[in-house]
């Protein structure tokens, strides 16, 4: 492997990690940092999907909420023995569990909406959120309606020092390890052949099936390995939150910013979300600063007017400004 | 006598009411390079979504060197050696020209990665003669480009079967020449059959060494470009009204 073709991946990550730190450094912008990121986090495995395929799947955020789900009920369950595991054993088992659920759902769902087109694709995963959540109220599994609460399991099996560290430390770096996971992935998927197909298929489905790719196994391998990076980050987010209800958990508002974030940015593209999830996450804030309560009305045109100035995003942007300069090769 | 390479029998597909394949027989042998002929509506196009899978039969059969490939996927025909170019180009417009190659080198079963994929799809841009515009945008090639790099992205693949769907409709006579010269070459060179259909015979007529005059479906006749021409059958039909 040469270093040099994979520079941007680098400076992408370094980038990342200095934005993780200060956070650490600035002690006031630790709350929105780490909120930001979870978002352009979340915005990368969607990403991965849509970005790469075009394909909107309105049942993302079940991953999600059953990566918190099956995380959460992982710690709970490992907890409760009379001698607790180590904690980075309880953690572990907690991805572990989170990635493997959603990968079970991805693939089951999956192996039957990937062979739909387009808009009936979107269609056929509609159900899946209310399908998840009316499942768990129903049968009041993993505390039903009224949630899963991890905070005392944690404070008691550990102590309270352990319990500020991992919900508010340590579930940052999990979550950022989770985007460093998801962009190496992106940027290896769009560096193979699995990337040249999805390009393929992303232009012209039927052209792309002709011209030999296997449209149905590649859309669906990258619809598994998203959602299995959603579900981490699932868990990710449950060690930060310590609960999880129903409601909160299935609401489609956060997967719409993930949504929001990718399309800014630039679909498809690896550096898209962190500069879409950065201009996103300072117009909230500025917004919510100077215009509290409005700001929702305030950030709906200041949106619709960057995608009307940057259609193909602002990453898209820059590489048709920069084209040819070594601005646009950086811009992956 | 060379090997046969494709053979249908008895294909049959309808539309609705409309037969617009009725037990068609064909065999194309390895290196033959043929001409599909007949007016609008009669079956051309369909006769190659037949081939290249896009579509399931009605009824018959396809064979591909000796193999049923009748229930095959597209994607796996082309990975065979069935290359197609569309009748409209279709390319990838947001994807550069050398990319579009790519993709219709990478699919195939003699090209491993895609750095082999590349050195082919720069060879065959080369010779169709498009290399100068390889870092372009396919979105913003002219109608002829759009065409040859259609055919560069059929040809990338090194395919045994190559199906051309009205290859030099809406092209200047001049670039007829050049197009169909290419292809000549390059098939003999590789040793790949070709399929055109065409909706005006005499365009390719001097390039093809046998022709097959379609009409509503049916194979009326199969023979050398001359006696098809010349024919009653296909006069009364075809030509008769063309050159009224």
């Amino acid at each position: 492997m040469d270093i040099r073709t994979h520079r941007s991946l680098i400076i992408l990550f370094l980038v990342s990690l200095i934005l993780l730190f200060v956070r650490v450094g600035i002690p006031e912008t630790r709350q929105i940092l780490s909120i930001l990121f979870f978002y352009i986090a979340l915005s990368e495995v969607f990403n991965l999907f849509t970005g790469l395929t075009l394909y909107v799947c309105f049942g993302y955020v079940a991953f999600v909420a059953l990566g918190m789900y099956g995380g959460g009920a992982t710690i709970k369950y490992l907890l409760s023995a009379s001698s607790p595991p180590p904690l980075a054993v309880v953690l572990a088992c907690a991805f572990a569990v989170a990635g493997i659920l959603a990968l079970i759902l991805a693939l089951a769902v999956g192996w039957i909406s990937v062979r739909l087109k387009g808009a009936y694709f979107a269609i056929a995963t509609i159900g899946l959120n209310e399908g998840l959540k009316n499942l768990i109220e129903g049968t009041g599994i993993w505390g039903g309606s009224s949630g899963l609460v991890i905070a005392n399991d944690l404070i008691q099996s550990y102590n309270y020092d352990t319990f500020i560290f991992v919900t508010s430390e340590l579930a940052d770096y999990l979550i950022f390890t989770v985007y460093a996971v998801t962009i190496l992935c992106i940027y290896l998927v769009i560096k193979s052949r699995l990337g040249y197909g999805l390009a393929a298929l992303r232009e012209d489905e039927e052209a792309a099936n002709v011209m030999g790719v296997n449209v149905v196994r590649y859309k669906l391998i990258v619809f598994v390995i998203s959602a299995t990076l959603a579900g981490m980050l699932g868990a990710g987010k449950m060690i930060k939150d310590v609960a999880i209800y129903p409601p909160q958990a299935f609401a489609v508002s956060y997967t719409v910013e993930a949504i929001v974030i990718s399309m800014l940015g630039g679909l498809g593209t690896v550096t898209g979300p962190v500069i879409g999830g950065l201009i996103y996450g300072v117009l909230k804030y500025v917004l919510t600063v100077s215009f509290p309560g409005l700001q929702l009305l305030a950030l709906a045109p200041a949106l619709m007017a960057m995608c009307v100035m940057f259609p193909y995003g602002i990453v898209g942007w820059l590489r048709r400004r920069f084209k040819g300069s070594k601005i646009e090769s950086l811009l992956i | 006598m060379s090997k046969e390479l494709l053979r249908l029998e008895n294909v049959s597909k309808s539309f609705g009411g409309i037969r617009a394949l009725n037990n068609v027989n064909l065999i194309i042998k390895e290196g033959e390079k043929l001409a599909i002929i007949g007016p609008n509506g009669a079956g051309k196009t369909t006769l190659f979504n037949a081939i290249s899978g896009v579509f399931g039969l009605d009824s018959g059969r396809i064979f591909y060197m000796g193999r049923d490939i009748t229930k095959l996927p597209p994607f796996k025909r082309k990975y065979l050696g069935i290359s197609r170019a569309f009748q409209i180009p279709r390319p990838f417009a947001g994807m550069t020209v050398l990319d579009n190659v790519v993709v219709g080198a990478l699919f195939s079963r003699d090209i491993k990665d895609i750095k082999e994929a590349r050195v082919r799809a720069e060879e065959i841009l080369s010779l169709v003669g498009l290399h100068s515009k390889k870092d372009e945008l396919a979105v913003n090639l002219t109608s002829p480009e759009k065409k040859l790099l259609e055919l560069a992205r059929a040809l990338a693949p090194k395919p045994k079967l190559l199906l051309l769907d009205e290859i030099v409709a809406g092209i200047p006579p001049a670039e007829v020449d050049k197009i169909m010269g290419l292809v000549v070459r390059i098939s003999e060179q590789e040793n790949i059959s070709v399929v055109a259909l065409v909706e005006h015979v005499m365009r390719v007529l001097k390039y093809v060494e046998r022709a097959v005059f379609l009409h509503e479906g049916r194979v009326m006749m199969d023979d050398t470009p001359d006696k098809v021409l010349n024919s009653e059958v296909v006069k009364d039909i075809y030509l008769g009204k063309v050159y009224e």
